[in-house]
Protein backbone atom coordinates (compact mmCIF):
# COMPACT_ATOMS: atom_id res chain seq x y z
CA UNK A 1 0.00 0.00 0.00
CA UNK A 2 1.11 3.49 -0.75
CA UNK A 3 1.13 5.73 1.61
CA UNK A 4 1.89 9.72 0.93
CA UNK A 5 3.40 13.12 3.13
CA UNK A 6 4.16 16.05 1.18
CA UNK A 7 6.67 18.02 3.74
CA UNK A 8 7.27 20.93 1.29
CA UNK A 9 8.00 23.98 3.05
CA UNK A 10 8.11 22.88 6.49
CA UNK A 11 10.93 24.23 8.70
CA UNK A 12 14.13 21.72 9.05
CA UNK A 13 14.25 19.36 10.93
CA UNK A 14 10.37 18.83 10.84
CA UNK A 15 10.61 17.09 7.43
CA UNK A 16 12.80 14.40 8.52
CA UNK A 17 11.16 14.26 12.27
CA UNK A 18 7.72 13.56 10.06
CA UNK A 19 9.45 11.35 7.61
CA UNK A 20 11.34 9.03 10.22
CA UNK A 21 8.16 8.69 12.14
CA UNK A 22 5.66 8.33 9.48
CA UNK A 23 8.06 5.14 8.49
CA UNK A 24 7.75 3.25 11.52
CA UNK A 25 4.30 2.51 10.60
CA UNK A 26 4.84 0.79 7.51
CA UNK A 27 3.78 -3.06 7.14
CA UNK A 28 4.94 -5.67 4.78
CA UNK A 29 3.93 -4.60 1.14
CA UNK A 30 4.04 -1.04 2.31
CA UNK A 31 5.93 2.24 1.39
CA UNK A 32 6.07 5.80 1.97
CA UNK A 33 6.15 8.55 -1.21
CA UNK A 34 7.69 11.70 0.33
CA UNK A 35 7.01 15.17 -1.95
CA UNK A 36 9.79 17.43 -0.94
CA UNK A 37 11.42 20.51 -2.77
CA UNK A 38 14.55 19.90 -2.14
CA UNK A 39 16.87 16.92 -1.67
CA UNK A 40 17.06 15.38 1.82
CA UNK A 41 20.94 14.33 1.99
CA UNK A 42 21.10 13.59 5.97
CA UNK A 43 17.99 11.58 6.01
CA UNK A 44 19.34 8.87 3.90
CA UNK A 45 21.90 7.60 6.61
CA UNK A 46 19.55 7.29 8.80
CA UNK A 47 17.06 5.28 6.96
CA UNK A 48 19.57 2.88 6.25
CA UNK A 49 20.84 2.60 10.23
CA UNK A 50 16.53 2.34 10.89
CA UNK A 51 16.20 -0.60 8.31
CA UNK A 52 14.82 1.46 5.08
CA UNK A 53 16.27 1.48 1.79
CA UNK A 54 15.09 4.55 -0.13
CA UNK A 55 15.19 5.91 -4.03
CA UNK A 56 14.79 9.33 -4.89
CA UNK A 57 13.65 10.85 -8.11
CA UNK A 58 13.80 14.32 -9.43
CA UNK A 59 9.97 15.28 -10.52
CA UNK A 60 6.47 15.65 -9.47
CA UNK A 61 5.39 18.66 -8.61
CA UNK A 62 7.62 19.59 -5.40
CA UNK A 63 11.30 19.33 -6.92
CA UNK A 64 11.65 15.32 -5.36
CA UNK A 65 10.49 12.06 -4.63
CA UNK A 66 11.58 9.82 -2.15
CA UNK A 67 10.17 6.47 -1.76
CA UNK A 68 11.04 4.17 1.67
CA UNK A 69 10.28 0.60 2.34
CA UNK A 70 11.61 -1.70 5.15
CA UNK A 71 14.40 -3.03 3.69
CA UNK A 72 13.76 -6.52 4.27
CA UNK A 73 10.35 -6.60 2.35
CA UNK A 74 10.63 -7.63 -1.41
CA UNK A 75 6.95 -6.97 -1.89
CA UNK A 76 7.55 -3.19 -0.86
CA UNK A 77 10.13 -2.85 -3.29
CA UNK A 78 8.56 -4.08 -6.24
CA UNK A 79 5.62 -1.91 -5.56
CA UNK A 80 8.00 1.03 -5.57
CA UNK A 81 9.61 0.25 -8.84
CA UNK A 82 6.15 0.41 -10.32
CA UNK A 83 5.21 3.41 -8.54
CA UNK A 84 8.57 4.96 -10.06
CA UNK A 85 7.49 3.04 -13.55
CA UNK A 86 3.98 5.45 -13.38
CA UNK A 87 6.03 8.58 -12.11
CA UNK A 88 8.58 8.09 -15.11
CA UNK A 89 6.19 7.94 -17.94
CA UNK B 1 16.74 9.23 -11.33
CA UNK B 2 19.60 10.26 -9.32
CA UNK B 3 22.22 9.35 -7.19
CA UNK B 4 21.68 7.63 -3.77
CA UNK B 5 24.56 9.73 -2.19
CA UNK B 6 24.54 8.68 1.42
CA UNK B 7 26.39 9.74 4.58
CA UNK B 8 26.99 6.92 7.07
CA UNK B 9 27.63 8.27 10.61
CA UNK B 10 31.11 7.12 10.42
CA UNK B 11 31.87 9.63 7.02
CA UNK B 12 29.90 12.03 8.44
CA UNK B 13 32.35 14.39 10.23
CA UNK B 14 31.82 14.13 14.00
CA UNK B 15 30.23 17.04 16.12
CA UNK B 16 33.57 18.04 17.55
CA UNK B 17 34.53 19.50 13.52
CA UNK B 18 32.62 22.81 14.01
CA UNK B 19 31.94 23.13 17.41
CA UNK B 20 35.96 23.93 17.77
CA UNK B 21 35.65 26.64 15.51
CA UNK B 22 32.17 27.80 16.35
CA UNK B 23 32.99 27.73 20.34
CA UNK B 24 36.87 29.39 19.62
CA UNK B 25 35.02 32.57 17.59
CA UNK B 26 33.06 34.41 20.06
CA UNK B 27 36.18 34.73 22.14
CA UNK B 28 38.42 36.72 19.23
CA UNK B 29 35.01 38.89 19.14
CA UNK B 30 35.82 39.25 22.85
CA UNK B 31 39.21 40.14 22.05
CA UNK B 32 38.38 43.09 19.86
CA UNK B 33 35.76 44.77 22.19
CA UNK B 34 39.02 44.17 24.50
CA UNK B 35 41.53 45.95 22.06
CA UNK B 36 38.77 48.69 22.20
CA UNK B 37 38.44 48.66 26.06
CA UNK B 38 42.34 49.30 26.03
CA UNK B 39 43.12 51.60 23.08
CA UNK B 40 39.90 53.53 23.29
CA UNK B 41 39.13 55.93 20.21
CA UNK B 42 43.49 55.28 18.79
CA UNK B 43 41.41 52.17 17.48
CA UNK B 44 39.46 54.12 15.53
CA UNK B 45 41.54 56.87 14.09
CA UNK B 46 42.44 55.09 10.78
CA UNK B 47 42.09 52.37 8.44
CA UNK B 48 45.86 52.17 8.34
CA UNK B 49 46.34 52.05 11.92
CA UNK B 50 48.08 48.90 12.87
CA UNK B 51 44.97 49.24 16.11
CA UNK B 52 42.52 49.23 13.62
CA UNK B 53 43.97 46.55 11.71
CA UNK B 54 44.20 44.20 14.17
CA UNK B 55 40.64 44.99 15.60
CA UNK B 56 39.32 44.06 11.79
CA UNK B 57 41.49 40.81 11.68
CA UNK B 58 40.30 39.54 14.85
CA UNK B 59 37.05 39.94 13.73
CA UNK B 60 37.25 38.74 9.97
CA UNK B 61 39.64 36.31 10.23
CA UNK B 62 39.35 35.71 14.21
CA UNK B 63 35.24 35.22 14.49
CA UNK B 64 33.71 35.42 10.62
CA UNK B 65 36.38 32.96 8.96
CA UNK B 66 36.19 30.63 11.96
CA UNK B 67 32.54 30.53 11.65
CA UNK B 68 32.59 30.03 8.22
CA UNK B 69 35.24 26.93 7.94
CA UNK B 70 33.70 25.24 11.19
CA UNK B 71 30.24 25.66 8.91
CA UNK B 72 31.67 24.73 5.65
CA UNK B 73 33.00 21.25 6.72
CA UNK B 74 29.35 20.10 8.23
CA UNK B 75 27.32 21.92 5.84
CA UNK B 76 28.99 20.06 2.90
CA UNK B 77 28.06 16.86 3.87
CA UNK B 78 24.35 18.20 5.03
CA UNK B 79 23.11 20.78 1.40
CA UNK B 80 25.44 18.05 -1.03
CA UNK B 81 25.89 14.95 0.39
CA UNK B 82 29.65 15.07 -0.08
CA UNK B 83 32.24 15.15 3.27
CA UNK B 84 35.45 16.71 3.51
CA UNK B 85 38.07 14.26 3.19
CA UNK B 86 39.51 12.92 6.79
CA UNK B 87 37.78 15.98 8.05
CA UNK B 88 38.60 15.42 11.87
CA UNK B 89 42.11 15.70 10.94
CA UNK B 90 41.74 18.99 8.64
CA UNK B 91 39.50 20.38 11.02
CA UNK B 92 42.21 20.06 13.83
CA UNK B 93 44.96 20.95 12.07
CA UNK B 94 42.96 24.25 10.27
CA UNK B 95 41.50 24.98 13.84
CA UNK B 96 45.18 25.08 15.84
CA UNK B 97 47.00 27.45 12.61
CA UNK B 98 44.18 29.68 12.38
CA UNK B 99 44.24 30.46 16.29
CA UNK B 100 48.07 30.55 15.92
CA UNK B 101 48.17 32.76 13.17
CA UNK B 102 45.24 34.85 14.33
CA UNK B 103 47.34 35.71 17.57
CA UNK B 104 50.46 35.86 15.67
CA UNK B 105 48.71 38.28 13.08
CA UNK B 106 47.26 40.81 16.07
CA UNK B 107 50.61 40.60 17.88
CA UNK B 108 52.55 41.79 14.63
CA UNK B 109 50.11 44.52 14.45
CA UNK B 110 49.70 45.97 18.07
CA UNK B 111 53.87 45.72 18.49
CA UNK B 112 55.17 46.09 15.29
CA UNK B 113 57.39 43.09 15.35
CA UNK B 114 58.15 41.54 12.36
CA UNK B 115 58.81 37.63 13.40
CA UNK B 116 55.60 38.18 14.66
CA UNK B 117 53.88 38.44 11.17
CA UNK B 118 56.36 35.36 9.82
CA UNK B 119 54.57 33.31 12.15
CA UNK B 120 51.14 34.33 10.99
CA UNK B 121 52.19 34.09 7.36
CA UNK B 122 52.87 30.75 8.40
CA UNK B 123 49.69 29.62 10.60
CA UNK B 124 47.31 31.56 8.52
CA UNK B 125 48.55 30.53 4.76
CA UNK B 126 49.26 26.73 6.21
CA UNK B 127 45.37 26.77 7.52
CA UNK B 128 44.19 28.40 4.60
CA UNK B 129 46.13 25.95 2.66
CA UNK B 130 44.74 22.92 3.98
CA UNK B 131 41.49 24.25 4.06
CA UNK B 132 40.97 25.42 1.06
CA UNK B 133 42.47 22.16 -0.52
CA UNK B 134 40.26 19.74 1.88
CA UNK B 135 37.16 21.99 0.95
CA UNK B 136 37.78 21.61 -2.76
CA UNK B 137 38.27 17.54 -3.08
CA UNK B 138 35.03 17.24 -1.54
CA UNK B 139 33.24 19.80 -3.66
CA UNK B 140 34.75 18.22 -6.61
CA UNK B 141 33.42 14.81 -5.32
CA UNK B 142 29.92 16.25 -5.10
CA UNK B 143 27.76 14.15 -7.87
CA UNK B 144 24.98 16.55 -9.22
CA UNK B 145 26.01 20.07 -8.09
CA UNK B 146 23.26 22.58 -6.96
CA UNK B 147 23.16 25.95 -6.53
CA UNK B 148 25.06 26.30 -3.26
CA UNK B 149 27.75 24.03 -4.17
CA UNK B 150 28.25 26.58 -6.84
CA UNK B 151 28.18 29.35 -4.34
CA UNK B 152 30.55 27.21 -2.23
CA UNK B 153 33.19 26.52 -4.83
CA UNK B 154 33.40 30.62 -5.66
CA UNK B 155 33.63 31.28 -2.16
CA UNK B 156 36.18 29.09 -1.84
CA UNK B 157 37.81 30.09 -4.64
CA UNK B 158 37.67 34.15 -2.93
CA UNK B 159 38.76 32.86 0.31
CA UNK B 160 42.09 31.71 -1.88
CA UNK B 161 42.42 34.73 -3.73
CA UNK B 162 41.73 36.41 -0.30
CA UNK B 163 44.44 34.76 1.25
CA UNK B 164 47.47 35.11 -1.21
CA UNK B 165 46.87 39.11 -0.93
CA UNK B 166 47.06 38.99 2.42
CA UNK B 167 50.39 36.73 2.58
CA UNK B 168 51.68 40.00 0.38
CA UNK B 169 50.06 42.70 2.52
CA UNK B 170 52.20 40.79 5.48
CA UNK B 171 55.07 40.02 3.58
CA UNK B 172 55.18 44.10 3.13
CA UNK B 173 55.07 44.30 6.36
CA UNK B 174 58.40 42.93 6.56
CA UNK B 175 60.00 44.10 3.14
CA UNK B 176 58.09 47.78 2.55
CA UNK B 177 56.92 48.06 -1.04
CA UNK B 178 55.44 51.63 -2.12
CA UNK B 179 52.35 53.53 -0.69
CA UNK B 180 50.48 52.89 -4.33
CA UNK B 181 50.60 49.15 -4.42
CA UNK B 182 49.69 48.63 -0.77
CA UNK B 183 46.97 50.58 -1.21
CA UNK B 184 45.62 48.93 -3.97
CA UNK B 185 46.48 45.19 -2.95
CA UNK B 186 44.67 46.40 0.53
CA UNK B 187 41.56 47.59 -1.17
CA UNK B 188 41.67 43.92 -3.57
CA UNK B 189 42.21 41.92 -0.25
CA UNK B 190 39.60 43.74 0.94
CA UNK B 191 37.55 43.94 -1.68
CA UNK B 192 38.38 39.99 -2.13
CA UNK B 193 37.60 38.98 1.13
CA UNK B 194 34.40 40.81 1.71
CA UNK B 195 32.19 40.18 -1.72
CA UNK B 196 33.58 37.17 -2.66
CA UNK B 197 34.75 34.79 0.13
CA UNK B 198 31.69 36.14 2.82
CA UNK B 199 29.45 38.06 -0.08
CA UNK B 200 29.62 34.74 -2.46
CA UNK B 201 28.61 32.01 0.57
CA UNK B 202 26.21 34.04 2.41
CA UNK B 203 24.50 34.30 -1.03
CA UNK B 204 24.88 30.57 -1.88
CA UNK B 205 24.21 29.49 1.65
CA UNK B 206 21.37 31.50 1.44
CA UNK B 207 19.13 29.94 -1.03
CA UNK B 208 19.13 26.67 0.86
CA UNK B 209 19.05 27.90 4.95
CA UNK B 210 16.73 30.82 4.16
CA UNK B 211 14.26 29.20 2.51
CA UNK B 212 14.69 25.87 4.66
CA UNK B 213 14.91 27.54 8.31
CA UNK B 214 12.94 30.47 7.84
CA UNK B 215 9.97 29.27 5.74
CA UNK B 216 10.38 32.19 3.20
CA UNK B 217 9.48 31.48 -0.17
CA UNK B 218 12.32 30.09 -2.39
CA UNK B 219 14.32 32.93 -4.47
CA UNK B 220 13.88 33.69 -7.86
CA UNK B 221 15.17 30.98 -10.35
CA UNK B 222 17.03 33.54 -12.08
CA UNK B 223 18.84 34.82 -8.94
CA UNK B 224 19.79 31.36 -7.96
CA UNK B 225 21.06 30.42 -11.35
CA UNK B 226 22.86 33.26 -12.35
CA UNK B 227 23.21 35.68 -9.60
CA UNK B 228 26.15 33.95 -7.43
CA UNK B 229 28.74 32.88 -10.59
CA UNK B 230 28.36 36.27 -12.70
CA UNK B 231 29.35 38.39 -9.87
CA UNK B 232 32.44 35.79 -9.11
CA UNK B 233 33.43 36.37 -12.95
CA UNK B 234 32.89 40.44 -12.07
CA UNK B 235 35.09 40.11 -9.27
CA UNK B 236 37.62 38.42 -11.48
CA UNK B 237 37.31 41.49 -14.05
CA UNK B 238 37.43 43.83 -10.98
CA UNK B 239 40.64 42.58 -10.59
CA UNK B 240 42.19 43.03 -13.36
CA UNK B 241 40.51 46.37 -14.31
CA UNK B 242 42.05 47.21 -10.23
CA UNK B 243 45.42 46.27 -11.80
CA UNK B 244 45.50 47.86 -15.37
CA UNK B 245 44.50 51.00 -13.09
CA UNK B 246 48.02 50.57 -10.67
CA UNK B 247 50.18 49.89 -13.54
CA UNK B 248 48.96 53.13 -15.17
CA UNK B 249 46.96 51.13 -18.26
CA UNK B 250 43.03 52.51 -17.31
CA UNK B 251 41.68 55.14 -16.08
CA UNK B 252 40.45 54.37 -12.38
CA UNK B 253 36.99 55.43 -13.66
CA UNK B 254 36.48 51.80 -14.90
CA UNK B 255 37.02 50.17 -12.33
CA UNK B 256 34.96 52.07 -10.44
CA UNK B 257 32.14 51.90 -12.45
CA UNK B 258 32.41 47.75 -12.46
CA UNK B 259 32.49 48.15 -9.05
CA UNK B 260 28.73 49.83 -9.08
CA UNK B 261 27.62 46.90 -11.20
CA UNK B 262 28.64 44.38 -9.00
CA UNK B 263 27.56 46.34 -6.14
CA UNK B 264 23.57 46.77 -7.72
CA UNK B 265 23.97 42.70 -7.58
CA UNK B 266 24.69 42.45 -4.38
CA UNK B 267 22.02 44.69 -3.61
CA UNK B 268 19.48 42.85 -5.31
CA UNK B 269 20.22 40.09 -3.18
CA UNK B 270 19.85 41.87 0.21
CA UNK B 271 16.52 43.14 -1.39
CA UNK B 272 15.19 40.20 -2.16
CA UNK B 273 16.60 38.37 0.93
CA UNK B 274 14.14 41.16 2.66
CA UNK B 275 11.77 40.45 0.21
CA UNK B 276 11.55 36.57 0.77
CA UNK B 277 11.81 37.22 4.66
CA UNK B 278 8.30 39.82 4.24
CA UNK B 279 6.62 37.04 2.12
CA UNK B 280 7.66 34.20 4.86
CA UNK B 281 4.65 30.85 5.79
CA UNK B 282 4.83 30.85 9.19
CA UNK B 283 5.07 34.14 11.06
CA UNK B 284 7.01 33.47 14.55
CA UNK B 285 9.49 35.39 16.19
CA UNK B 286 12.58 34.54 14.90
CA UNK B 287 15.74 36.06 16.05
CA UNK B 288 17.92 34.91 13.47
CA UNK B 289 15.97 36.82 11.17
CA UNK B 290 16.22 39.79 12.66
CA UNK B 291 20.37 39.62 12.32
CA UNK B 292 19.82 38.89 9.19
CA UNK B 293 17.39 41.65 8.35
CA UNK B 294 19.84 44.05 10.24
CA UNK B 295 22.79 42.55 7.65
CA UNK B 296 20.70 43.43 4.60
CA UNK B 297 19.91 46.77 6.16
CA UNK B 298 23.81 47.29 6.94
CA UNK B 299 24.91 46.60 3.20
CA UNK B 300 22.48 48.91 1.76
CA UNK B 301 23.63 51.67 4.17
CA UNK B 302 27.35 50.42 2.86
CA UNK B 303 26.24 51.20 -0.94
CA UNK B 304 24.96 54.60 0.22
CA UNK B 305 28.17 55.69 2.18
CA UNK B 306 29.95 54.00 -1.11
CA UNK B 307 27.91 55.75 -3.90
CA UNK B 308 27.48 59.02 -2.79
CA UNK B 309 31.20 59.28 -0.94
CA UNK B 310 32.18 62.64 -1.52
CA UNK B 311 28.82 63.90 -0.20
CA UNK B 312 29.23 62.19 3.68
CA UNK B 313 32.99 62.86 2.97
CA UNK B 314 32.26 66.20 3.45
CA UNK B 315 29.45 65.42 5.84
CA UNK B 316 31.26 63.39 8.74
CA UNK B 317 34.98 63.54 7.12
CA UNK B 318 36.65 60.99 5.00
CA UNK B 319 38.11 58.98 7.58
CA UNK B 320 35.21 58.17 9.13
CA UNK B 321 33.40 57.68 6.06
CA UNK B 322 35.66 55.13 5.59
CA UNK B 323 35.52 53.26 8.89
CA UNK B 324 31.97 53.56 8.79
CA UNK B 325 31.72 51.72 5.46
CA UNK B 326 33.79 49.19 6.75
CA UNK B 327 32.09 49.12 10.24
CA UNK B 328 28.41 48.47 7.99
CA UNK B 329 29.98 45.46 5.48
CA UNK B 330 32.13 43.75 9.04
CA UNK B 331 30.12 44.48 11.76
CA UNK B 332 26.64 45.47 10.39
CA UNK B 333 26.72 42.70 7.70
CA UNK B 334 28.58 39.92 7.61
CA UNK B 335 28.90 39.95 11.76
CA UNK B 336 25.27 40.18 11.88
CA UNK B 337 24.43 37.08 9.09
CA UNK B 338 27.02 34.75 10.69
CA UNK B 339 26.00 35.20 14.10
CA UNK B 340 22.29 34.75 13.21
CA UNK B 341 23.30 31.63 11.66
CA UNK B 342 24.90 30.24 13.97
CA UNK B 343 21.80 30.01 16.18
CA UNK B 344 20.43 27.84 13.56
CA UNK B 345 23.19 25.64 11.97
CA UNK B 346 24.20 24.73 15.93
CA UNK B 347 21.12 23.23 17.20
CA UNK B 348 20.33 21.85 13.95
CA UNK B 349 23.92 19.95 13.84
CA UNK B 350 23.22 19.17 17.51
CA UNK B 351 19.99 17.61 16.73
CA UNK B 352 20.96 16.01 13.39
CA UNK B 353 24.05 14.49 15.23
CA UNK B 354 22.02 12.96 18.17
CA UNK B 355 19.06 11.82 15.60
CA UNK B 356 21.71 10.35 13.64
CA UNK B 357 23.79 8.46 16.62
CA UNK B 358 20.38 7.29 18.35
CA UNK B 359 19.06 5.63 15.53
CA UNK B 360 22.08 3.82 14.49
CA UNK B 361 22.59 2.52 18.26
CA UNK B 362 19.18 2.45 19.74
CA UNK B 363 16.56 3.04 16.66
CA UNK B 364 14.43 5.53 16.14
CA UNK B 365 12.13 7.29 19.02
CA UNK B 366 14.22 5.16 22.09
CA UNK B 367 16.06 8.76 23.13
CA UNK B 368 14.20 11.55 22.67
CA UNK B 369 16.20 14.55 21.16
CA UNK B 370 15.41 17.92 21.94
CA UNK B 371 13.74 19.83 19.34
CA UNK B 372 15.88 22.85 17.79
CA UNK B 373 15.14 25.66 20.24
CA UNK B 374 15.67 23.60 23.41
CA UNK B 375 19.14 23.17 22.30
CA UNK B 376 19.45 27.00 22.00
CA UNK B 377 16.54 28.99 23.94
CA UNK B 378 15.16 31.88 22.32
CA UNK B 379 15.51 34.21 25.36
CA UNK B 380 19.00 34.12 25.72
CA UNK B 381 19.69 34.64 21.56
CA UNK B 382 17.10 37.56 21.90
CA UNK B 383 19.12 39.21 24.84
CA UNK B 384 22.36 38.87 22.66
CA UNK B 385 20.57 40.17 19.62
CA UNK B 386 20.10 43.41 21.89
CA UNK B 387 23.64 43.76 22.90
CA UNK B 388 24.73 43.10 19.23
CA UNK B 389 22.48 45.82 18.12
CA UNK B 390 23.41 48.69 20.96
CA UNK B 391 26.80 47.47 19.33
CA UNK B 392 26.35 48.65 16.09
CA UNK B 393 24.75 51.58 17.19
CA UNK B 394 27.57 52.79 19.60
CA UNK B 395 30.01 51.79 16.44
CA UNK B 396 28.04 54.33 14.51
CA UNK B 397 28.70 57.02 17.44
CA UNK B 398 31.90 55.70 17.99
CA UNK B 399 33.32 56.54 14.42
CA UNK B 400 31.50 59.96 14.81
CA UNK B 401 32.77 60.67 18.04
CA UNK B 402 35.65 58.24 19.16
CA UNK B 403 36.79 59.93 22.15
CA UNK B 404 33.42 59.60 23.88
CA UNK B 405 32.01 55.94 22.75
CA UNK B 406 35.30 53.60 21.48
CA UNK B 407 34.83 52.47 25.37
CA UNK B 408 31.74 52.00 25.46
CA UNK B 409 31.66 49.91 22.17
CA UNK B 410 34.09 47.97 23.36
CA UNK B 411 32.40 46.94 26.61
CA UNK B 412 29.52 46.25 24.03
CA UNK B 413 31.17 43.94 22.13
CA UNK B 414 33.01 42.18 24.67
CA UNK B 415 29.12 41.91 26.37
CA UNK B 416 27.63 40.58 23.10
CA UNK B 417 30.42 37.93 22.52
CA UNK B 418 30.55 36.69 25.99
CA UNK B 419 26.72 36.48 26.12
CA UNK B 420 27.31 34.34 22.53
CA UNK B 421 29.48 32.38 23.98
CA UNK B 422 27.70 31.63 27.37
CA UNK B 423 24.29 30.40 24.68
CA UNK B 424 27.16 28.01 22.28
CA UNK B 425 28.53 26.42 25.60
CA UNK B 426 24.91 25.69 26.65
CA UNK B 427 24.11 24.27 23.50
CA UNK B 428 27.24 22.41 23.35
CA UNK B 429 26.70 20.81 27.17
CA UNK B 430 22.96 19.75 26.27
CA UNK B 431 24.43 18.18 23.28
CA UNK B 432 26.48 16.53 25.70
CA UNK B 433 24.56 15.03 28.23
CA UNK B 434 22.12 13.31 25.84
CA UNK B 435 24.88 12.22 23.72
CA UNK B 436 26.41 10.67 27.01
CA UNK B 437 22.56 9.29 27.84
CA UNK B 438 22.35 7.55 23.85
CA UNK B 439 25.96 5.98 25.25
CA UNK B 440 24.22 4.79 28.42
CA UNK B 441 21.07 3.20 26.83
CA UNK B 442 23.59 1.72 24.43
CA UNK B 443 25.72 0.00 26.60
CA UNK B 444 23.07 -1.46 28.34
CA UNK B 445 21.59 -2.71 25.95
CA UNK B 446 24.87 -4.72 25.06
CA UNK B 447 25.12 -5.96 28.87
CA UNK B 448 21.37 -6.92 28.30
CA UNK B 449 22.20 -8.87 25.11
CA UNK B 450 25.85 -10.46 26.53
CA UNK B 451 23.50 -11.78 29.68
CA UNK B 452 21.02 -13.19 27.48
CA UNK B 453 24.12 -14.98 25.02
CA UNK B 454 25.46 -16.09 28.66
CA UNK B 455 22.16 -17.24 30.12
CA UNK B 456 20.66 -19.26 26.35
CA UNK B 457 24.37 -20.95 26.48
CA UNK B 458 23.80 -21.70 30.28
CA UNK B 459 20.76 -23.76 29.39
CA UNK B 460 22.21 -25.25 26.74
CA UNK B 461 25.00 -26.73 28.37
CA UNK B 462 22.65 -27.87 31.05
CA UNK B 463 20.15 -29.34 29.04
CA UNK B 464 23.16 -31.31 26.91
Amino acid sequence: MEYRLNVCGLPAPEPMEQILGAVQGLKEGDFLKVSHNREPFPLYSMLNDDGFFYRTIVGGKTGFLIFVWRSDDAKSELAVEASIARENQ
Amino acid sequence: MIGQASLSLDQAPPISVPFRFFLTAPLFLFCAGLLLLVYGSDALVSRWSPITLALTHLITLGFLTSVMCGAVMQILPVLAGSAVPASLWVSRIVHLLLTAGVISLVSAFLFSFSPWMGLAMFCLGGALFVFVVSVAIALWRVKIPNETVIGMSVAIASLAITAVLGLFLAASFIWPIGYGYIHTLTDSHMGWGIMGWVGLLVMGVAYQVVPMFQMTPEYPGWMVKYLTRTLFVACLLWGVLTIAHTLGLLSPLWAECWLLLMVLGYLSFAMMTLDVQKRRRRRLPDVTLKFWRIGMFSQMAAFLLWFWGPFWGEVIGEQARLLLLGGCLLAGFALSVINGMLYKILPFLSWFHLQHRSIALLGFGRVKIPNMKEFLPDRLAKQQYMLHLLALMLLVMAVLAPDIFSRPLGFAICASSLLLEFNLVQAVVRYRNINSEISKKSNANEEMTVAEMSRMRGMNGTSA
